[in-house]
């Protein structure tokens, strides 16, 4: 990672006073300077360092729109930025530089505080650029990891379980092959539900509406309360499926699987023993409405306008001590982005919790 | 003083009456700044003339190279470059590189051989290709 406090500008001249002025104007502030009057060894800089700024003068001998065209070949420095220099009655230049892309332009004679702005802002900019990319590639790089090291042990769960079942096949005992049979369950439903996030993580942006297809919320639902049916067990919550007709939604179905899920599993962690959640579908003109209740502790006012904002919301506690990362109904409310729906909550301390989640509908 | 101020001279007479008009105006700005270099007025003084001058030259170089493109002027590329060169200059007395008085030698220097010399080649050209002059003064294209 490149040193931020340190600006690494190139400025190209064909008048060494140029140079001179420019450079002096830089020379107590963070800068590594390079400046000269010919183009071939400005291009060997650009080999050799990579530039957050280059300025250039676009009426040298050699034309300025080809030596910037040979600077920004080099591989250090195809993103860099170049602000060009021209005089300020060379229209033609000045309107053929920004259409050539350049990043801004100074006019000579000059302002000094404009060209020290310019400057400044463009440089910064581009560092910040660059830390961006390399936090968000260092991200990636950790995100990969983890994800390998979470997909082990399931890979293990699975192929113990597996033994175990074998091995229990012709046993007495139903309720340890029962219970076997579960962690097998649950633990391949985990491994696909982790698959398909880090599916969808990589491809946050691919997220595409070519992969969108029809589902069966009806169905889908059903196969995620069989998901979060132990946990819901575990605190004595009756899961309440209600059916309302046929209801198709336009979507990618790991996604709105894995949305519906947050939502019931928020449900039962938020509800007292022998409590209640419901699940309904509706149809409303051309969406499709999944409304998620519960008559759990509720969510008090304060919280609940912030409830969807990056950052705002911490994870609370659940009833039964159950913890949390905070980022559940933070991805649910991305993935209902994606697919262009809606969200509605309504909630009452001490009685419960309603989220109405609006999807499209197949058409 | 009276020495140091340039006049109105009859070889700075283009014949076109919007360049005549507006090479007057230059040469007062001129004058203005030798004034102030003689009696020592304040950098910042200076500086203002200097900005004054800068912008009007701008104003005039466009103008100039308006006239000569209106009549498809052969060396208006090679005009326009001579008006870079100045806007350098002045750029680089602007911020100390040069002396204000140095300067002014440079701009006197430049207005008299420019005017005369450069700019005479197109009352050259506008006699020899006998182009109406109100063309030029109205900023007229074929």
């Amino acid at each position: 990672m490149n040193n931020i406090d340190l600006i690494n500008l190139l400025i190209i001249d064909d008048k060494p006073e140029n140079l001179k002025l420019i450079s002096s104007f830089f020379e107590d502030a963070n800068y590594i300077i390079k400046a000269t009057v010919l183009p071939d060894e400005a291009i060997n800089f650009c080999k050799e360092i990579e530039f957050d700024l280059i300025l250039l003068d676009i009426r040298m001998p050699t034309d300025g729109f080809q030596v910037c065209e040979s600077l920004k070949s080099t591989i250090k420095n195809a993103d860099t930025p170049v602000i060009f220099m021209a005089e300020k009655t060379d229209l033609e230049n000045i309107s053929k530089a920004f259409k050539s892309g350049c990043r801004d332009i100074i006019t000579k004679p000059f302002q000094l505080d404009e060209l020290i702005s310019k400057i400044t802002t463009h440089s910064l900019l581009h560092i910040q650029h660059r830390k961006i990319n390399e936090l968000m590639s260092a991200k990636d790089k950790i995100f990969s990891i983890i994800c390998h090291d979470m997909r082990s042990p399931y890979h293990s769960l699975i192929g113990f379980s597996d033994l175990l079942l074998e091995n229990l096949n012709n046993t007495e005992n139903t309720e340890a092959y029962k219970y076997s049979q579960i962690i097998n369950k649950l633990s391949v439903k985990n491994l696909e539900l982790l698959d398909s996030l880090i599916g969808y993580a990589r491809n946050l942006e691919k997220a595409a509406l070519e992969s969108f297809e029809k589902i069966n919320a009806t169905s889908l639902i059903s196969e995620v309360l069989q998901i979060v049916q132990p946990s819901a067990l575990l605190k004595d919550i009756k899961l309440i499926q209600e059916i309302g007709g046929a209801a198709e939604i336009y979507g990618k179905k790991d996604l709105i699987a894995t949305m519906i899920r947050n939502f019931l599993s928020n449900a039962i962690k938020f509800t007292n023993k022998g409590g209640h959640v419901s699940i309904q579908t509706k149809q409303a003109g051309d969406w499709i409405e999944i409304i998620i209740s519960d008559n759990g502790i509720g969510i008090e006012d304060k919280r609940l306008k912030t409830l969807f904002e990056y950052g705002k919301t911490k994870s609370s506690m659940g009833t039964n001590g159950e913890v949390g990362t905070g980022y559940g109904l933070m991805l649910s409310k991305e993935i209902i982005d994606k697919h262009n729906g809606r969200i509605t909550v309504d909630s009452q301390p001490g009685i419960g919790t309603q989220f109405k989640i609006s999807l499209p509908k197949y058409k | 003083m009276n020495d140091d101020i340039i006049k109105w001279r009859e070889e700075f007479n283009t014949g076109i009456h919007r360049i005549d008009l507006e090479h007057r105006i230059f040469l007062e700005l001129m004058n203005s700044f030798k004034f102030a270099l003689n009696t020592e007025r304040p950098k910042g003084e200076l500086l203002r003339i200097l900005t004054e001058i800068e912008k009007y030259a701008v104003f005039h170089f466009i103008s100039e190279e308006n006239c000569m493109s209106m009549i498809d002027y052969p060396e208006l590329k090679d005009h326009q470059i001579h008006h870079f060169e100045l806007l350098e200059q002045l750029n680089l007395v602007k911020y100390g590189e040069h002396e204000f008085s140095k300067f002014y030698d440079f701009l006197k220097d430049w207005f008299i051989n420019h005017t005369v010399s450069e700019d005479m080649k197109l009352k050259e050209f506008v006699s020899e290709n006998n182009i109406d002059i109100n063309r030029i003064r109205y900023n007229i294209s074929v």
